[in-house]
């Protein structure tokens, strides 16, 4: 029953999550200063024939001089529909752009995720378990580290010395599996830092509880007390911030993208956000949100099964 | 096609148009471009030649974009009824064996020539020039389809002549003839719709196929072992040596350069200037040529300030040309000397008018009522010489230079660089005082787009006498009349100081050895019919 109160609860959260970005984007788009159908027409290799009457002209064409709610209106029912309009740069489908970008964005993100999820908590697992202070000092200091340097320029880096001067991986491109490494490697790099910090982090709080005290008492050893008892008390905050990492990985696609050459979601999104192409950059954000608001629902569905204390509650009871 | 460039030579697309300038051009003596590689040995047939673009052009349809990244892959691909030898600026045949203009200069006779076809297997024919045009002139009037603005219609005499009917004389119709922009399309391309022709369904009679464009990844063009029509400039008459070529879109200079470095491309287009030193010799060579058309300027808004001929005239004088290109640039690029490049059909010598002469421009200024102020900025009626230079972003280093440049004279340059949006948005409702606007077109009439006052007049230009020149350009008959106005007009706008002109763009690409007798044409775009792997 109180499972079932959860789920929905939560769905419903979902759903709202995704209904905001979209009202949020149509608002903040048609605020922005800038004449994206100017640019559209000019943008074509365009003259100074362009007149002020032929702008007015596309932008009745295109349905922008009609009041805004009732732009939002079709906007909405078109989306509900799965229809996100057409591109103003190229009259493309939007939704049609976004189901060629999705797979090479998935490959290099799923990769990146895991990578992430791999790293980060090797790391912190091994910044609780070493007993050595300077080697302990030094790999809890490491995550933040690592999450100040720039994607763009580890990209770069890996790309001259792995792909250029030792010729192991390609520098563009996505052509199979090898051409996925590098990207996913750059993108891992902040989300392996943010995981190993909080995991770490909450190793090191689980391991001062009673309870380990307990275990510490039955003459357990700093690995089993770890890893049969620490890590999956620890393992909430952890899971939180890999549901977190599904939403930074848009963003993370346009800086790795752009580095390696490769067709995704990062590059649409950095092309339509600097043509304010509105229906695009639209589209791009209601499918960030529903991909966000899906992984973390699933996500939230999970706590009960990583801890009972939140299945007989329904919610998280934290000391 | 005319394209206007922002000056960096990075986004095409977004600065395209109305936009910024810059210059895309080519570089090698008199223009077309000479590669280096050309004559060492025979040709061989087959290979992939790998081409790291600059960026994806969004739209491949040489109707609807004139962007330097579609026209690179299409000139390939369709081909069009004339040639513009690069060397002269001369229109030769090519799917027009021959072609004649009426004496009042407003209808052009084409005869085609035989036997050629379409990749979809339908005839070059009379019907399909037709329809290719009588598609174009729907669209909106910038870019391919502003060379038709007066079209009156074509004319199908029998299936292999047709006459192009304008209101008015057009001498700048011919040179547009040679341009992929006007290309010959295949009837059947127009079933596809306007969104579905730039991605790439739209055929021609070109010597490559585009096989698939996929967006910000690739596109891929094979041979058509068939072809046999190359212009009559071609080294070789039928098909083309390579069995495929293919553009990537390798939008990070850095990954493009070391792309070419290490192998990955035979081609890097696009060269940073400071990347040029590391491709010359050593298995590399860089290929470049001055862009025809206008030179990437300082567009001078008549309104406000400027609107003071002696301020204008302040500035043209207080611009160092060779210091601008020697500081920001490399040899493969030129000083301004003209209103147009020197790459431009009708070009003329001015450099005399574009002399650096700081001392003069200062006395301009104090007789114009601007006074050393505080900071060394000059004033009038307590306010400051400030003058807003508006820039799509991102803002390329050779304007840092000029605002430096104005600052000795006490000029207090302000930049202003805004996304492409806010910039076109800016720029028609007249909000700045300088922008650049540079347009790449080998025909002077680009002096029409810009400084005519009856089109978009986007710089408040009052009517002139200069508006009769323009006139005069665009209905010459004959090349002696249009040099005359073409003269008067540049004359004039630098009389007038109506523009402040800075550099000659180049379009500078890096070159493999293993690639030869690949080429620019006249406008500065590939020619990639006699190219080959050695």
């Amino acid at each position: 029953m109180h499972t079932a109160l959860h789920a929905a609860t939560r769905t419903l959260r979902a759903v709202f999550v995704v209904w905001a970005a979209f009202t949020l984007t149509f608002v903040a788009l048609r605020l922005l200063p800038g004449d994206p159908v100017a640019l559209m027409l000019s943008g074509r290799g365009g003259f100074a024939e362009l007149t002020p009457q032929q702008v007015a002209q596309a932008r009745t064409d295109l349905g922008f001089d009609r009041p805004l709610i009732v732009q939002y209106g079709s906007a909405l029912a078109g989306a509900l529909h799965g229809d996100l309009g057409a591109s103003l740069q190229t009259g493309q489908p939007v939704s049609r752009m976004i189901a060629d970008a999705i797979p090479p964005t998935l490959q290099v993100g799923t990769l990146a995720l895991l990578l992430a999820l791999a790293l980060g908590t090797l790391l912190g697992v091994a910044a609780n378990l070493t007993a050595i202070p300077l080697l302990r000092q030094l790999l809890r200091s490491l995550p933040s580290f690592a999450v100040s340097l720039p994607s763009f320029w580890v990209g770069l880096v890996l790309i001259q010395f792995l792909s250029f001067r030792w010729h192991l991986f390609p520098s563009l491109g996505d052509s199979g599996f090898d051409s996925v490494i590098l990207p996913a490697c750059t993108m891992a790099i902040p989300g392996a830092a943010l995981v190993a910090q909080v995991l770490g982090k909450s190793l090191h709080t689980t391991l001062q509880e009673p309870y380990a005290d307990t275990v510490r008492a039955t003459g357990a050893g700093r690995a089993r007390l770890l890893f049969r008892h620490g890590l999956r008390n620890a393992a909430i905050p952890a899971a939180t911030v890999a549901g977190m990492l599904v939403g930074s990985l848009i963003g993370g696609a346009v800086v790795v993208e752009t580095v390696f050459s490769r067709p995704g979601m990062g590059r649409i999104t950095q092309s339509a956000v600097s043509a304010q192409d509105l229906p695009v950059v639209q589209g791009v954000v209601v499918v960030a949100a529903l991909a966000f608001a899906v992984v973390n629902l699933l996500i939230d569905l999970m706590y009960p099964l990583l801890d009972p204390r939140i299945r007989a509650t329904g919610r998280l009871v934290t000391a | 096609m005319p394209t206007r460039t922002t000056r960096s030579r990075r986004r095409p697309r977004l600065a395209g148009a109305l936009l910024a300038v810059v210059l895309p051009v080519a570089a090698c003596s008199g223009g077309g471009g000479d590669s280096g590689g050309t004559s060492d040995g025979a040709p061989r047939d087959g290979g992939t030649l790998l081409v790291g673009a600059e960026a994806d052009p969004g739209c491949l349809d040489p109707q609807q974009t004139g962007q330097i990244s579609a026209i690179d892959v299409t000139r390939s691909v369709v081909d069009s009824l004339t040639a513009q030898d690069p060397k002269s600026g001369k229109i030769v045949p090519w799917l027009a064996k021959s072609f004649t203009t009426s004496a009042d200069g407003s209808a052009f006779t084409f005869v085609l020539r035989d036997g050629v076809t379409f990749s979809d297997g339908k005839p070059v024919d009379a019907a399909a020039v037709k329809t290719t045009f009588d598609n174009l002139v729907k669209l909106p009037a910038n870019g391919a389809p502003s060379y038709l603005i007066g079209y009156r219609g074509t004319t199908v005499t029998d299936s292999h002549t047709l006459t192009v009917t304008f209101k008015t004389a057009n001498a700048q119709f011919l040179q547009a003839t040679s341009t992929v922009g006007l290309g010959i399309l295949s009837p059947a391309s127009f079933t596809a719709s306007a969104a579905d022709r730039c991605r790439g369904e739209f055929i021609g009679s070109g010597p490559y196929v585009l096989d698939h464009y996929h967006t910000n990844r690739e596109a891929v063009l094979n041979k058509r072992a068939d072809y046999a029509w190359p212009s009559s400039l071609a080294a070789h008459k039928g098909a083309a040596h390579l069995a495929e070529v293919k553009f990537t879109f390798i939008p990070e200079a850095g990954a493009r350069t070391g792309a070419l470095s290490s192998g990955q491309v035979g081609i890097a287009k696009a060269l940073q200037p400071t990347d040029e030193a590391q491709f010359t010799g050593n298995g590399f060579r860089v290929l470049s040529a001055p862009g025809p058309g206008l030179v990437p300027p300082l567009s001078l808004n008549h309104q406000g300030i400027l609107a003071d001929q002696k301020v204008r005239e302040a500035l043209l004088k207080g611009i160092d040309r060779q210091g601008l290109v020697d500081s920001v640039f490399s040899d493969s690029y030129k000083t301004a000397t003209s209103v147009l490049s020197s790459a431009t059909p009708y070009y003329e010598d001015f450099s005399d008018r574009l002399r650096h002469d700081p001392q003069g421009a200062k006395s301009l200024l104090d007789s114009a009522g601007w006074k050393e102020g505080k900071n060394g900025i000059r004033e009038k009626d307590g306010k400051p010489l400030t003058l807003t230079w508006l820039i799509p972003a991102p803002m390329p280093p050779a304007n840092e230079a000029v605002q430096q440049q104005l600052r000795k004279i006490g000029v207090d340059l302000k930049l202003k660089a805004v996304t492409p949006a806010v910039y076109v948005e800016q720029q028609q409702k007249g909000n700045f005082d300088l922008t650049a606007v540079g347009v790449t077109r080998a025909d002077p009439d680009v002096l029409r787009n810009i400084f005519y006052t009856k089109s978009a007049n986007l710089w408040h230009l009052p009517p002139s006498r200069l508006d009769t020149y323009l006139e005069q350009e665009a209905a010459a008959t004959d090349a002696k009349t249009r040099q005359t106005a073409v003269s008067n007009a540049v004359r004039w706008i630098l009389d007038h100081a109506d523009t402040v002109p800075l550099y000659e763009g180049a379009q500078v690409h890096g070159v493999s050895d293993k690639v030869r007798g690949f080429t620019l044409d006249a406008s500065n775009r590939f020619d990639l019919h006699d190219t080959w792997l050695g």
